[in-house]
């Protein structure tokens, strides 16, 4: 069975070989969730911000593309990767 | 605009998208604040209307409260996975985090939440009243302080101490004088004691699991179904050991057979729903510790509402100006607990 879409973000941090964005991991975990609005960049950006504020996930880049819209890197901190013992 | 201009102006947006994360946290842990006292005060009332069928006894007024609640946790969960699913939340996702054992942590503290704190919370307010019940309520990120300094380990500063100190003297002066036409103050007091005991530990153990997983799946999912079948068993359990097997029937047939009592159930699950689960984002948005200093600064807010009630007529509301001032120092020394002050206001160290 798939893990809860909040778990499966810091799961594939935890797994991704360095940084990522919320694009990339939407485009990588909405595969295996088909059809769940809920793999949206949107939400899984939103996902990201509230690991950020809670430790487990850092903003390792931040820039402006060339419309002025953030663009950000982010990557699994210590905190984050200690959670991995309560993934299934 | 040159390269590390670009980065500045990167990096004050990203800081203001955090900023108005956490904002929203504390606005919804304000909207939770006020809901808790409103729910406080329609469910005291429907225990009043359907306890007034009934001989008045402490243990018929703990099952009372643990059927009301029940019903309110039970249904309201439903009504929020219902909005769940109209948001575009899988139902999928349900079956998911219960996959997650670390997750059923929550259900496991729901019973101390559910049961103990939030039922003899209730019990208690109906003896003491809405604004000395919160009070005591309110002590709970005291005792979450020092649980977690004695089992987390987490380190406790002067200024944490101090502000303990400042809660417990708001708690003696909003209990010094009894508001008028208020009978077994001090017994209502003693049994919302409870409350901060029961929360704490469920804040103590839950912690780690909600910071993985989506509080709206969690909160309606454990706290509030698992809750309210812990209740409704509790009630019943409670009831056939006691031989009073025939209250359950008996309170389920009032609430149907009036409207008012109904009306106020309804309206007492709606906005408990709505307290549970803003509460639960708003710890994801802006840090427990924030979210705690603005749920917990209820018993000022209890002042207010309980008047507004009162002159709808829903509630006799009393309060002292000993229970008024006593609230504000409680206020007071729960923000210098949970937070330096300065930190509270200071979004921009968000992290």
């Amino acid at each position: 069975m798939k893990l809860p879409i909040k778990l499966r973000v810091l799961d594939y941090a935890i797994h991704k070989d360095g940084s990522f964005s919320a694009e990339e991991a939407a485009r990588e975990i909405g595969h295996e969730y088909p059809g769940e609005k809920t793999v949206s960049v949107k939400n899984i950006e939103k996902i990201i911000r509230v690991y950020c504020g809670i430790g487990m996930l850092k903003a390792s880049d931040i820039d402006l593309d060339e419309e002025d819209n953030l663009k950000i890197a982010y990557e699994v901190t210590s905190a984050g990767r200690a959670c991995e013992s309560m993934i299934p | 605009m040159n390269v590390l201009e670009k980065k500045e102006q990167a990096k004050k947006l990203y800081e203001d998208r955090k900023v108005k994360l956490a904002v929203l946290g504390l606005v919804l842990a304000w909207i939770s604040a006020l809901s808790l006292v409103i729910f406080q005060n329609f469910n005291v009332r429907v225990t009043e209307m359907i306890g007034g069928h009934f001989a008045e006894t402490l243990l018929f007024t703990y099952i009372l409260s643990l059927v009301v609640l029940g019903i309110c946790e039970l249904f309201g969960g439903i009504l929020m996975i219902i909005f769940n699913t109209v948001r575009g939340i899988p139902l999928a996702e349900y079956p998911r985090i219960w996959r997650v054992k670390a997750s059923r942590v929550v259900l496991a503290s729901a019973f101390l939440g559910g049961p103990v704190a939030t039922a003899c919370s209730i019990v208690g307010i109906s003896f003491c009243g809405s604004t000395y019940g919160n009070c005591i309520i309110g002590l709970t990120p005291v005792v979450t302080a020092i649980l977690g300094t004695i089992f987390l380990k987490e380190k406790t500063g002067v200024r944490v101490f101090v502000g303990i100190f400042i809660t417990v003297v708001g708690v003696v002066i909003a209990s010094i004088a009894p508001p008028e036409g208020v009978s077994n103050f001090y017994l209502g007091l003693l049994i919302t004691a409870a409350a901060p005991i029961g929360y704490a530990i469920e804040a103590v153990l839950s912690t780690k699991a909600i910071d993985i997983s989506d509080p709206l799946i969690v909160c309606p999912l454990y706290r509030m179904i698992g809750g309210g079948c812990m209740e409704l068993c509790c009630a019943l359990i409670i009831c056939t050991v006691t031989g009073h097997a025939g209250w359950i029937g008996e309170i389920f047939t009032l609430i149907f057979s009036d409207k008012v009592i109904l009306l106020f159930l309804l309206l007492a699950m709606v906005f408990l729903t709505i307290q549970y689960n803003e509460i639960y984002v708003a710890y994801s948005y802006c840090g427990a510790t924030r979210g705690s200093a603005i749920l917990f600064s209820s018993p000022i807010w209890s002042i207010p509402i309980g008047l507004v009630m009162d002159r709808m007529g829903i509630l006799s509301f009393s309060v002292t100006l000993m229970g008024i001032i006593g609230a504000a120092v409680l206020v007071v020394g729960i923000f210098v607990v949970l937070a330096k002050p300065s930190e509270l206001f200071n979004l921009r160290d968000v992290s």
